[in-house]
């Protein structure tokens, strides 16, 4: 009898461990890095027309006072659900992603000569002069190689140096993603 | 006397129970386990090598830049060329080194490919693909080495050999498929290439990410050295390529580092990129996510050219002479035309490929 007793105890256990809930989800679909962000982007910011937006503000208010973008692009590296999509707009790009059931702006890169961001800076322009412009917002540059860093909050702004000096990349991106 | 026999009675019960648990675990762990047989299929990938019944010349292995962009039909219809992608999604380089351990285990492929994107990762990204990866291998020292080298800080060991500690949550979402596939599983590949039949034609791609450093890692080094060497200890010859995908951006500063290794070491490094147009690969008809993958159509056509430079510069042979590797590729082969036509039949029907993705 102990031993019958001993076996439906061990057989309830099983059942009761797959019962609890997790605390992760199961991973046969990947999931979005889980982490909360709040826009705190102080002028790590950037403005198109009347919209000012910046690194995880929510998406679709943005997107639908930007009006319809020039064009559209979704990566989906390999198997992965969650999607970097990005939008084309007359010389920049958005990237949004869905950061735990929120699309918010993790992105947003300047695409050519054609735009500057709010303190002036445009690509092509010398990097001193960018600098300069860029001191304005009173954070402090780190440089890393060619590429020279604002952070302010969990907004990473990096502007990259080509070989002349000047300006080639300008990207506003999330300070925790450093990496692509 | 009494006493003996209750005792031998107690060990036979509790070695009884012992085994209905173990069984229960198991069991419990194959029923919640995900089974990738639709939507995500990349999970499945990994265990379908162990059911090749013929041996390969050549072995791929690396991300979804090779089971998507290398069709072995295609190489096996233009060259008579045997051949196995040992791909998996996000496929990082250590999982790489593992699997072709595996294979060194099982066979002796001429060549090996390798394709360098995933060199990009320096450290463990994701359990999700882990999984897709890792769960497919059978329990051996490989996969506990490959377990250990791949898990990110969340992870523990014993989940991976006790499915049912890490799948448990899924309970709630138990679908006819956990059932009906729990023991045995469909192929969705053929000889490890994952077929799509879409076009979605290439646009713009966006900017490149700035980075911050464009060093390729140590760790990647140190297992390519790794992959080299076990190549070496087993004859056969290593060739590190980048397939022709135009995006995640590869960059000129890593192509760089891959070619100076690839002159240290006397390797051949091959970058499908700039020979795109000798390939003949048209971005708006041969990609089915714009840029990003190759669909079937641009995969026949990287696998002609691939095939014919392996006949002809590496020696691969043709083997269309052999008997049983040719029923095996029969098969193969009919299973791919298979796939293509149902593929086909269901972008007519729908317009999108409905059974092997997500839905539009």
């Amino acid at each position: 009898m102990k031993k019958t007793t001993a076996l439906v105890l061990a057989i309830l256990m099983i059942f009761a461990l797959c019962a609890c809930n997790g605390d992760k989800p199961a991973p046969d679909k990947p999931d979005d890095d889980a982490a909360e962000y709040t826009p705190d982007y102080g002028e790590l910011y950037y403005v198109s027309g009347d919209v000012k937006f910046g690194i995880m503000d929510a998406a679709e208010p943005v997107l639908e006072a930007l009006g319809e973008p020039q064009g559209t692009f979704e990566s989906d590296s390999c198997a992965y659900q969650g999607k970097d999509m990005f939008y084309y707009y007359d010389g920049f790009e958005i990237m949004v992603n869905d950061v735990d059931g929120t699309e918010r702006i993790t992105g947003i890169t300047l695409a050519d000569d054609t735009v500057s961001n709010p303190q002036g800076v445009k690509i092509g322009m010398d990097m001193t002069e960018a600098l300069a412009l860029m001191s304005e917002t009173n954070l402090q540059a780190t440089q890393s190689g060619d590429v020279y860093k604002f952070v302010c909050g969990s907004t990473m702004l990096r502007l990259k140096a080509g070989e002349d000096g000047a300006v080639t990349a300008a990207e506003y991106c999330v300070a925790a993603n450093q990496e692509d | 006397m009494i006493t003996k026999s209750r005792k031998k009675l107690h060990i036979v019960c509790i070695a009884v129970c012992l085994i209905v648990l173990i069984a229960a675990v198991w069991l419990l762990g194959r029923l919640f386990e995900p089974k990738y047989m639709s939507g995500v299929l990349e999970g499945a990938m990994t265990a379908e090598y162990y059911d090749e019944v013929t041996p390969h010349d050549v072995v791929f292995i690396g991300d979804c830049e090779v089971y998507e962009n290398f069709s072995p039909v295609t190489m096996w219809e233009e060259q008579g060329i045997t051949s196995y992608i040992r791909g998996s999604a996000q496929q990082l380089i250590w999982q790489s080194y593992y699997l072709l351990e595996e294979v060194f285990e099982r066979e002796s492929p001429k060549v090996v490919v390798y394709n360098v994107q995933s060199m990009k990762y320096d450290e463990p990204q994701s359990e999700a693909y882990n999984r897709m990866t890792l769960d497919g291998m059978p329990l051996s020292k490989i996969k506990l080495d490959a377990i250990k080298a791949s898990m990110t800080e969340d992870e523990e060991l014993i989940s991976y050999l006790v499915p049912l500690l890490r799948y448990h949550s899924r309970w709630s979402e138990l679908s006819a498929e956990d059932f009906e596939y729990i023991f045995s599983r469909d192929k969705v590949t053929v000889a490890g290439y994952l077929m799509r039949a879409d076009v979605k034609p290439m646009t713009k791609l966006p900017a490149a990410p700035v980075l911050e450093d464009v060093t390729i890692g140590d760790t990647c080094w140190e297992y390519l050295d790794k992959i080299r060497e076990t190549c070496d200890a087993n004859g056969a010859t290593l060739i590190l390529i980048k397939s022709p995908s135009l995006w995640p951006h590869w960059y000129d500063e890593w192509d760089e580092q891959i070619s100076d290794y690839a002159n240290k070491y006397g390797l051949d490094y091959i970058n499908f990129l700039p020979l795109s147009d000798d390939i003949g690969i048209d971005m708006q008809t041969d990609t089915y996510d714009g840029g990003l993958h190759l669909n079937v159509y641009g995969a026949q056509k990287l696998s002609a050219y691939f095939a014919k430079l392996l006949s002809e510069d590496y020696g691969v042979p043709d083997r269309r002479d052999d008997a049983d590797i040719s029923a095996d590729w029969a098969e193969k082969t009919g299973a791919y035309y298979e796939l293509l036509a149902a593929q086909k039949a269901e972008l007519e029907e729908y317009g999108y490929l409905k059974s092997w993705t997500l839905g539009e």
